[in-house]
């Protein structure tokens, strides 16, 4: 048993928070005369020595460790990490049809090994995938081989991550952490509900794709989603989440913004919580936002794009 | 009957136990808390060790105030030194005098504790706001303090 407490692990976010940047320090990246002063500037806030992808990616590698190491129970944080090895087992997948080695496209943190993956699914024995993956590994690789359609596997492997994170939720007796899992997990639901729509995909595919999400029920979607992106909108507007239907109107990346900051604006509470996981929580998803929005504001210098533009992107920060 | 009459000592030892045991639990269970989310702070930044002390120490106290009961139980029915010839009246007014510290002790200890470990994080974050953490965690102190002040006023009158 760890001999971990949340009151260590609280005191231990707080401190490392005061280190998140602020949006004077977006400000002055936007502001870099050059892409390699704003890197300057970025190493000597402590982001490790590598080239820019590098830097960021090890980033999150670093607070999945941490979190590990402090936490009383790391798996509660698996919904928030998982995305990543069901993003590898799609890389794995897809690479055993093409050939094309899948480590460059792996994805960290994960909680699984990428290379038990890979080692299952390139020996077709996904009995030597962990037992989260493998019928969802199995479903997929027949799929492919039958259809040799690379977005429908995509999207099956997705209703699979959706319900791995569903169950997970229900496990977990903490209400802020199971809420936010379960607002994730509709987000996503509509997201890809949003796209199918969007491209006009026919119900075999609708079917595929959606899952029962606890707001939005499978057969509402695809109901509302065979009607057409207006009445799908109007759909969406009768929801908790009519925000995210103005958001769609103005582009898809606005959208998905409002999706991230809906998320991020709710773990605002978890700054009056002293002890329990939420602050770790919110630790763990403001730092992937960062992230983000470092990414962002790198490729926008890189591309000397306008300063106005860049910061309407940028999603909400830890204040 | 004959036997419970000469129970007094048996009922004022009980007292001295609650008195000490009670609060030291609550007190460890305090400070306990507070260390551990203390030490995640020192980790990354020694320099506030000082500024933390105080508040590791406030859920400290109630033990203190416990065993000052105690001791003054322990004095009265001469188990120190002296007469220890208490009738079983007197035993039970002493274990009934020990309780308001035994529970008020056990309790804000741990309640402090708990006002200790968010102070922690303020002075992690805003560590010139210290005495603020100080401040609310030394509010729950005041409860413990009205226990002790009662249980301190019962003992020394009960023999009287």
């Amino acid at each position: 048993m760890k001999q971990k407490s949340y009151a260590f692990a609280v005191a231990s976010v707080r401190t490392n928070e005061i280190k998140l940047l602020s949006f004077a320090d977006m400000e002055q990246l936007l502001m870099a005369k050059s892409y390699e002063d704003a890197l300057t500037s970025l190493k000597a806030r402590g982001f490790s020595e590598n080239d820019e992808g590098g830097l960021l990616k090890d980033e999150m590698g670093k607070v999945w460790e941490y979190i590990k190491e402090i936490a009383p129970d790391e798996t509660i944080f698996y919904p928030f990490i998982i995305k990543n090895d069901f993003h590898n087992l799609k890389a794995c997948i897809k690479s055993s049809v093409t050939k094309i080695e899948p480590e460059k496209y792996f994805l960290s943190p994960s909680v699984f090994d990428p290379f038990k993956i890979k080692e299952g699914v390139q020996n077709k024995n996904f009995d030597l995938l962990p037992k989260e993956l493998q019928e969802c590994a199995h479903e997929a690789y027949d799929l492919l081989i039958r259809t040799m359609d690379g977005q429908l596997v995509d999207v099956l492997i997705d209703s699979y991550m959706l319900c791995f994170m569903l169950n997970k939720a229900n496990e977990i007796e903490n209400d802020f952490v199971k809420s936010l899992i379960f607002d994730i997990c509709d987000l996503t639901n509509l997201k890809i509900a949003l796209r199918c729509t969007k491209l006009g995909k026919n119900m075999d595919f609708l079917n595929r794709a959606l899952i029962d999400s606890p707001t939005f029920t499978k057969e509402e979607l695809i109901k509302n989603s065979l009607a057409g992106l207006s009445q799908f909108l109007s759909y969406i507007r009768e929801s908790k989440f009519s925000g995210a239907a103005q958001a769609f109107e103005v582009s898809m990346s606005n959208f998905e913004k409002w999706c991230d900051n809906y998320c991020l604006e709710k773990l605002e509470a978890a700054k009056f919580i002293f002890m329990g996981p939420e602050p770790i929580v919110a630790y763990l998803l403001y730092k992937e936002a960062e992230i983000k929005n470092l990414r962002i504001v790198l490729s926008g210098v890189q591309n000397k794009l306008d300063p106005d533009a860049i910061r309407e992107k940028l999603r909400r920060l830890y204040v | 009957m004959e036997f419970f009459m000469t129970m007094g000592q048996f009922f004022a030892i009980l007292g001295v136990a609650l008195a000490v045991v009670l609060p030291c639990i609550g007190s460890s269970i305090g400070v306990g808390k507070t260390s551990e989310a203390a030490a995640a702070v020192v980790i990354d930044d020694p320099g506030k060790f000082s500024k933390l002390l105080i508040l590791q120490l406030l859920p400290g106290t109630q033990g203190l105030y416990g065993l000052v009961i105690g001791v003054m139980i322990m004095l009265n029915i001469g188990i120190l030194g002296g007469n220890s010839n208490i009738s079983t009246i007197e035993g039970l007014s002493f274990l009934l005098a020990s309780l308001p510290i035994a529970f008020g002790g056990w309790l804000s200890a741990i309640y402090q504790g708990n006002v200790a470990v968010s102070g922690v994080s303020i002075v992690a974050k805003k560590p010139n706001e210290s005495s603020k953490a100080v401040i609310s965690a030394t509010l729950v102190e005041f409860y413990a303090l009205l226990s002790f002040i009662s249980s301190f006023l019962l003992v020394i009158n009960i023999l009287k």
